[in-house]
């Protein structure tokens, strides 16, 4: 599982893909911080966070090709099936490497705290909370792209997916008020991802929220999982 | 070293590889013959457990690849058809990661220059392989199934879309590294197969139409009794039906000028050649051209192999 680990998120660097992420998160997020912080005169980083959501939109479903789109495409799973490893380390290595990725683009995004600090008095544990929601946010949004890049070896198919399933989950939020049927309401309020997010913005450090995000990883994690055994069984 | 029982792949309702059994013993080059869509890459997916078998076994050392995958894996080096590389790496970083993946225990810097060594890469482990050529590709994708060490090498197509020359040396390498490993090497040219193997197996259509000692399997394939035949005179038939040597006669062509040529197959005596000329000669038959054909190409063999097994077929379809 390291060594896949290793080259994924080397490989991401050898490449625009990882740069791309990078840049995009902080361009997007950059955006919103000269609105609030530098126009606005805020010292909070709460707005700028929660209004960068939809930048994961954007960002997914270029780590979603990478992962295994790509390999299914160029045949390199060959190399990993065969090896003496199982499918979940597998899986666990691709992932992990597209969390190492975003990893890094979050740790950029540090410097607007710096700046904040240089010249206000950031409120240290809504920051450690909100950083922490955006954490589980993506790894839960990048698990999503991780199943669907599981699913073709067409990589303009990939990114389609990958962004109209985005797309749905971040109107669910929108859609639910006017869902009447409870059943079809909970599973539907289950898959708005986002929604969750909120509390951690306002400083509020839910277990349950933590427990949420955890799941939808593993859940994802574990039909990419599925799928990708299902590819050898077919 | 390896046995496969009854294996079979479905892919929805065609079947791709029908009930095959065989079974490699350890230090055995093994040739797969076949023509393009028998089955070959199927089944030496399913031998490395890239994919699942619809039904059936396959042991590796006596490990079950689907049962015990690890430790089955594990005596593998697996060549696929277009080798599995990324292209954004260098050979160098590539084969360290192969070593990483296949969780080698040995001096890893060593273990891999000497792979290198062996296949020729020392020169270009510092270039991107996408910018490498395709024979350079090709050996980058040997080391890689090289890293480890494995007891079975298993090679699909290891020659395709080389220049004669690489196909030398990839030849010399197998042979190489047939003295150490176990080998399965898939072609669709005999000549190439009967070069390196010491067994051939030939598969049609999913199944096993022939399988058997390379020198064993020529002969029964063998065209060295027939010769072709052009001559000019009266009554040749009868006469080279008389001859003593000649077991079956064929007319192919009767010109107008008065030539005739034939497809003649001699028994067993080894002067036969002589003896046949001699006898047309005498009879004051003009040989115009006597050549003895010869068997190289896959395609004879196949024909002469797949024509035998239709020709059961029906005789069995008549008894019954």
């Amino acid at each position: 599982m390291r060594a896949i680990l290793k080259r994924d998120f080397n490989s991401y660097f050898n490449s625009p893909i990882g740069y791309s992420f990078v840049a995009i998160l902080l361009a997007v997020m950059g955006v919103w911080f000269i609105i609030y912080n530098c126009l606005g005169k805020g010292s909070s980083l709460n707005a700028v966070f929660n209004n960068s959501v939809l930048v994961f939109l954007f960002i997914v479903p270029l780590l979603s090709v990478k992962m295994l789109t790509e390999e299914q495409k160029t045949k390199t799973d060959q190399i990993l099936l065969t090896a003496p490893v199982t499918v979940p380390q597998i899986v666990l290595g691709k992932y992990f490497a597209a969390l190492a990725v975003y990893g890094v683009a979050l740790l950029t995004t540090l410097i607007y705290v710096v700046i904040i600090a240089l010249f206000g008095t950031p409120s240290l544990g809504e920051i450690i909370s909100t950083y922490i929601g955006f954490i589980l946010l993506g790894a839960a949004f990048i698990s999503i792209g991780l199943y669907i890049s599981s699913l073709t070896d067409n990589q303009f198919l990939g990114v389609l997916y990958s962004f109209v399933v985005l797309l749905i989950m971040f109107l669910l939020p929108l859609i639910l008020p006017y869902v009447t049927n409870p059943v079809l309401n909970a599973v539907l309020s289950w898959f708005s991802i986002s929604e969750r997010f909120s509390s951690f913005v306002s400083g509020i450090f839910g277990l349950d929220a933590i427990i949420y995000y955890i799941c939808v990883c593993a859940f994802f994690v574990v039909l990419t999982i599925f799928s990708v055994e299902k590819r050898r069984w077919r | 070293m390896i046995k496969v029982t009854d294996l079979t792949k479905q892919y929805g309702k065609i079947t791709a590889v029908d009930h095959i059994s065989f079974e490699i013993d350890d230090g055995e080059v093994v040739g797969f013959l076949g023509p393009n869509g028998a089955g070959k890459t199927t089944t030496m997916n399913m031998l490395c457990g890239y994919i699942s078998s619809t039904s059936g076994e396959v042991l590796i050392d006596g490990h079950d690849i689907l049962k015990e995958p690890l430790e089955a894996k594990k005596c593998i080096g697996y060549l696929p058809e277009h080798p599995p590389l990324y292209t954004d790496m260098e050979v160098y970083e590539y084969l360290g990661f192969v070593y990483d993946l296949k969780k080698v225990r040995d001096n890893k810097k060593q273990h891999i220059q000497t792979i290198m060594e062996k296949v020729g890469l020392t020169d270009v482990q510092n270039r991107i392989i996408k910018n490498l050529s395709k024979g350079y590709q090709q050996r980058v994708g040997f080391a890689q199934a090289l890293i480890g060490n494995p007891k079975v090498l298993i090679l699909d197509e290891p020659t395709v879309g080389l220049d004669p020359n690489q196909i030398v040396e990839i030849r010399k390498l197998i042979e190489e590294l047939g003295k150490a490993h176990t080998v399965i090497l898939s072609s669709h040219i005999l000549g190439e197969i009967s070069a390196v193997c010491s067994k051939i197996i030939i598969i049609k259509k999913g199944t096993i139409i022939a399988m058997d000692e390379t020198d064993a399997l020529l002969k029964k394939a063998d065209t060295a009794n027939k010769v072709s035949l052009k001559v000019m005179g009266e009554d040749v038939l009868a006469l080279l039906n008389q001859s003593g040597v000649v077991l079956d006669v064929v007319e192919e062509q009767r010109l107008d000028d008065g030539t005739q040529t034939f497809i003649v197959t001699l028994n067993e005596n080894p002067d036969g050649i002589k003896l046949l000329s001699k006898s047309l000669s005498e009879h004051g038959i003009v040989i115009l051209e006597l050549q003895k054909k010869a068997t190289t190409t896959l395609e004879q063999v196949f024909a002469e192999l797949t024509a035998k097994e239709e020709t059961k077929v029906n005789e069995s379809h008549i008894k019954a």
